[in-house]
């Protein structure tokens, strides 16, 4: 029922064939991929349905993406269970849950474009992964450019990533673990890339007067704040490429108090610490958790409650953790 | 399409597929249009009875559902316990739970008699009681050693969802995180 139809107009961004052939740098070659593909999935209007393959589940998802006036909009509706739609824009990120008739509202920080505009460059990728262009197959009738982002070591995850060879974009994605196998997959099923998309279609299906609303858009929570607040917290001994990009307090629902927030990012790969005071009379997390791709190590550090949260493997959360010395 | 794909497809939707196999159903439905469009039928049987289609999908489909409810089971049973399945009550994704909480909390304070309790919810001063966690239902975290106690797994939640906005600024292009915030349905 949805044919997949692509509609190559004007809106094509950059020069798709940058690279493709004459390139005598497999990595440049992969990388000018990946910028490619970054500048497509910010700039192009599209329409598609991909399915979401982890921990045995399988999931479907509309995603909608409009791109105009400076504005980047996007919106995803899951089709599979409860209708979950997340709905984002430059300047907020709403959830919508319609089984418990809630509406979330966050502030949204603004994407980069790729690599994000961190301390290191690009080049500076290639001490950790190893970017490679690893032939060329067909994703739902569409002929694809395969990319592969292999880590150099065993504290990140890998990527095997799928390309319309016409736009650039994405139309599967594998995220794999040290020896290479699958941990969480998608793809498109239909993807249709558009002259324009209505704005209307951009604006949430569900939205009921007896809705709970919590906005958080004007609050601290989620600032890109990269002023240093104070901290008792030093860190050395982090994984290799792993850098501090933002450094914030915010006020946490599910903490008493103000959280020291620390984001740590190799260019890819992303993780939190947080850091509370320890609540003697409160059930605090403890020990390792995961989500799919996503683990969580929580400890009890004297005084404060730690948390480590990130898509990465086991080991790289328990290595942060480590990392952490508390220095009053 | 044979059979067996059909009956993969059906054991799929109900979570009786092994790992290995769902790779590989996968790379056929990256190369099959059939096996596609076979998929795109579940989907808009379960999509119909929970009456939650999108606004851009035909809506005048009862016909159909009902052509594919007589003609699609591959093996009936399965069938029927697939529309089950996604007629089942869901309990919202994991990180849905801890928007859960934050749609419980605001409700339980607006309920709370002294004024502008509300702000509470927003302004995150006050720990709630324990009671405010109550109607999360499980999560979809795997702890080592046993589950983590709800209000515990709400907590994570919120770290992860707040993670997310972290992640999609600062790391992978794409849509990678939001499609953990959007995937993630509770058994």
């Amino acid at each position: 029922m949805h044919a997949v139809s692509m509609l190559l107009a004007a809106l094509l961004v950059g020069n798709a064939s940058a690279g493709a052939d004459a390139a005598p740098n497999v990595a440049e070659d992969a990388r000018d991929w990946l910028r490619q593909m970054s500048e497509a999935s910010q700039g192009l209007n599209y329409r598609g349905t991909f399915v979401y393959l982890h921990n045995g589940r399988l999931e479907a998802i509309q995603i909608l993406h409009r791109a105009a006036e400076g504005n980047e909009q996007e919106r995803m509706i899951a089709l599979t269970g409860e209708a979950r739609e997340v709905i984002r824009d430059n300047e907020r990120v709403t959830c919508i849950l319609p089984k418990s008739k809630s509406v979330m509202v966050d502030k949204s920080i603004p994407r980069k474009p790729f690599p994000a505009a961190l301390p290191h460059d690009l080049d500076a990728l290639t001490n950790t992964y190893e970017f490679l262009v690893a032939g060329e197959d067909r994703v739902s009738g569409l002929p694809a450019r395969i990319v592969v982002i292999k880590p150099r070591d065993a504290y990140r995850y890998g990527y095997r990533l799928w390309l319309d060879k016409a736009t650039s974009l994405l139309l599967r994605s594998d995220l794999t673990d040290a020896e290479g196998r699958p941990v969480e997959q998608m793809m498109f099923t239909d993807m249709q890339i558009l002259d324009a998309l209505p704005e209307d279609d951009l604006a949430p299906a569900l939205q009921g007067k007896d809705y709970t609303v919590v906005d958080h858009a004007d609050s601290k929570t989620a600032t890109a704040d990269t002023d240093k607040p104070r901290s008792d917290w030093v860190v050395s001994g982090l994984p290799t490429g792993f850098m501090l990009t933002h450094h914030n307090r915010h006020a946490m629902h599910a903490a008493a108090g103000e959280v020291e927030h620390l984001v740590f990012s190799d260019g890819l790969a992303t993780v939190s610490v947080y850091i509370e005071s320890h609540q003697p009379d409160k059930q605090a997390p403890s020990g390792l958790s995961s989500m799919g791709a996503v683990h969580a190590l929580a400890v009890r550090r004297g005084e404060y409650q730690m948390t480590v949260v990130g898509e990465v493997p086991r080991r790289t959360v328990e290595r942060i953790e480590q990392s952490m010395q508390h220095r009053p | 399409m044979s059979e067996q794909i059909k009956e993969q497809i059906s054991a799929f939707f109900d979570g009786e597929l092994p790992a290995a196999e769902q790779s590989l159903l996968l790379e056929r439905m990256a190369r099959d249009p059939a096996l596609r469009a076979h998929w795109d039928r579940y989907q808009l049987i379960g999509d119909s009875l929970r009456k939650s289609l999108p606004p851009h999908i035909d809506l005048g489909l009862a016909d159909r559902v009902m052509q594919e409810l007589d003609a699609a089971p591959v093996h009936h049973g399965s069938a029927t316990s697939a529309l089950q399945r996604v007629l089942k009550p869901v309990a919202g994704l994991a990180v849905a739970a801890s928007v859960a909480v934050f749609a419980v909390l605001a409700v339980q304070q607006a309920r709370a008699p002294e004024p502008g309790a509300v702000q509470i919810a927003a302004k995150s001063q006050v720990m709630p009681g324990p009671e405010a966690y109550t109607r999360v239902e499980g999560t979809r975290w795997n702890t080592e050693g046993g589950t983590q106690h709800p209000q515990v797994s709400n907590q994570l939640n919120e770290y992860l969802v707040n993670h997310s906005e972290y992640a999609a600024s600062g790391g992978m292009p794409g849509m990678l995180p939001y499609v953990r915030v959007v995937g993630y349905d509770q058994e």
